[in-house]
């Protein structure tokens, strides 16, 4: 994937990381698999096999498309930037 | 380049080599693109791997759009390129090992309980040939950037449903409730503890008149109901947008209130851009008055060129359907062909037209019986809902 091509630095992806699995509430993984973060949900798409860009992850953290909740009162900027490169740069990347 | 950029590059790609010409009147009509053809080499996802790859657009694993012609002229759209789109993961075959012991819920009436398929299958039968068309059909031809799949027009199909109409399994059971004015669906997916039920259950509120049309279907289009299209059951509203029609449905409730779900809260809710989801906002129900072209598309030869699509009037009868060769400028009256499956149904119209060698911006405009036109245009809305402008509809045709 290209998605962290925006310039995330480690601290960032780790965050992202921290956001995925546990800050986000719901957190991410428990919805969606991402094998990176050892994230098994399975009741939303497999991140996996999406990858997803950077761009999409923020829009959908966002907007909360279709059943997905909407993260935008609850994260914040810097913490949606992160989610969306750390997903976008480890999504399929196992 | 992301997904959403190259989608929208490929359709580029395969319009008329521009994203807009004048039409006759000097109104700029966007020429978008005829056939959105699987560029993207994905795969289909092993839920719906027995669909036709060369008639699907793969957006995601949940959303498989049908290429714009692959809706053919049956007026029927066959089960193998019927578009997708789930907002949970469908579940795993086991609920379709054996169908009939799907166990349904019902409250908000008289004596509620719980009914095996089996047992609805009892109280009464009746077919109905409705569309489903997804709330986002179209959202690939709005100009603003909006989440989720770019749909252009294959969000939309039109089947026929057998099922147990709800009004006698309401009958059965007592009848609804006293102060019931709605009827409200829940998805059976199940759900991960951890979160909370009405940030992602899948459970849609419609005025409680739909159930006088409503049935719990079993069959569709002569087989049963596919995982991929929410067998073993799946609530059919007709004439109501794709959301309504809750698939894998577990309980159905005659409610005072709408549901607290999130997606009938604050989803499918149409909105400026820019503005948050809100109750009071306009809810994604019945279906509006849309049209569109599906033959020619991109070039054809000169000389008499049928010109036909699908036309329907969302839970009215669509009466009249012309066309324009020249992006509005004049219209001329299409015929309807086919049968006539019912006021949900989509009716397949034609148009003989004698084109000499230049190009086209064809499109075409409904009316429903209610004097409902199609629109020119459709104005932007937060999520990009239902496109049914016949402006960005429209075709560009090259007649060589």
């Amino acid at each position: 994937s290209t998605g962290a091509a925006g310039g995330a630095d480690e601290a960032m992806l780790e965050l992202g990381r921290q956001v995925f699995l546990t800050t986000a509430e719901p957190p991410c993984g428990v919805c969606h698999t991402l094998a990176n973060a050892e994230a098994t949900g399975t009741i939303a798409p497999n991140l996996d096999t999406m990858r997803p860009t950077a761009e999409e992850v923020r829009n959908a953290l966002m907007e909360g498309p279709g059943a997905m909740p909407s993260y935008a009162d609850t994260l914040s900027d810097e913490e949606i930037d992160a989610v969306a490169e750390h997903v976008a740069a480890v999504a399929g990347a196992e | 380049m992301n997904m959403s950029t190259r989608i929208r590059r490929r359709h580029f790609l395969v319009g008329a080599g521009g994203t807009a010409v004048l039409g006759a009147s000097g109104a700029s009509v966007a020429i978008l693109p005829a056939i959105a053809q699987d560029a993207q080499g994905g795969s289909l996802p092993s839920y719906a791997d027995w669909k036709n790859p060369e008639a699907m657009v793969i957006h995601t694993e949940l959303t498989l759009e049908t290429v714009r012609d692959a809706i053919g002229t049956s007026v029927v759209t066959s089960n193998d390129v019927f578009f997708i789109r789930n907002n949970l993961n469908p579940p795993s075959e086991e609920v379709v090992q054996d169908r009939d012991a799907w166990e349904v819920s019902f409250e908000g009436v008289a004596n509620p309980r719980t009914m095996t398929l089996g047992e609805l299958k009892t109280l009464g039968l009746e077919t109905v040939a409705t569309i489903i068309q997804c709330s986002g059909n179209g959202r690939g031809l709005f100009d603003h950037d909006a989440s989720g799949a770019p749909w252009r027009t294959g969000a939309a199909g039109c089947a026929v449903w057998s099922g147990v109409p709800v009004r006698a399994v309401a009958e059965e059971l007592g009848g609804s409730v006293d102060g019931a004015r709605f009827m409200t669906s829940t998805g059976g997916e199940e759900l991960p503890e951890e979160v909370n039920r009405d940030e992602i259950v899948v459970e849609r509120s419609v005025p409680l008149e739909a159930m006088e049309n409503a049935i719990l279907a079993f069959e569709m289009n002569g087989a049963p109901v596919p995982i991929a299209h929410g067998g073993p059951l799946r609530m059919i509203v007709p004439g109501y947008y794709g959301i309504n029609n809750v698939k894998y449905v577990r309980t159905v409730a005659f409610t005072e209130e709408e549901s607290t779900a999130d997606i009938q809260v604050s989803g499918y809710r149409v909105r400026p851009v820019g503005e948050s989801g809100a109750p009071d906002q306009p809810s994604m129900w019945d279906m509006k008055v849309k049209s569109w072209v599906i033959h020619p598309l991109m070039e054809t030869t000169s000389g008499r060129v049928l010109i036909y699509g699908v036309a329907f009037g969302g839970t009215n009868p669509v009466e009249r359907v012309e066309v324009s060769t020249d992006g509005g400028e004049t219209w001329e009256d299409a015929e309807f062909t086919g049968p006539d499956l019912g006021r949900f149904a989509w009716r397949v119209f034609v148009l003989p037209a004698e084109l000499e060698p230049g190009d086209y911006t064809v499109t075409s405009r409904a009316t429903d019986s209610q004097g409902n036109v199609q629109e020119q245009t459709t104005e932007p809305n937060h999520r990009a809902y239902d496109y049914a402008g016949w402006d960005r509809l429209a075709v560009g045709v090259t007649v060589v």
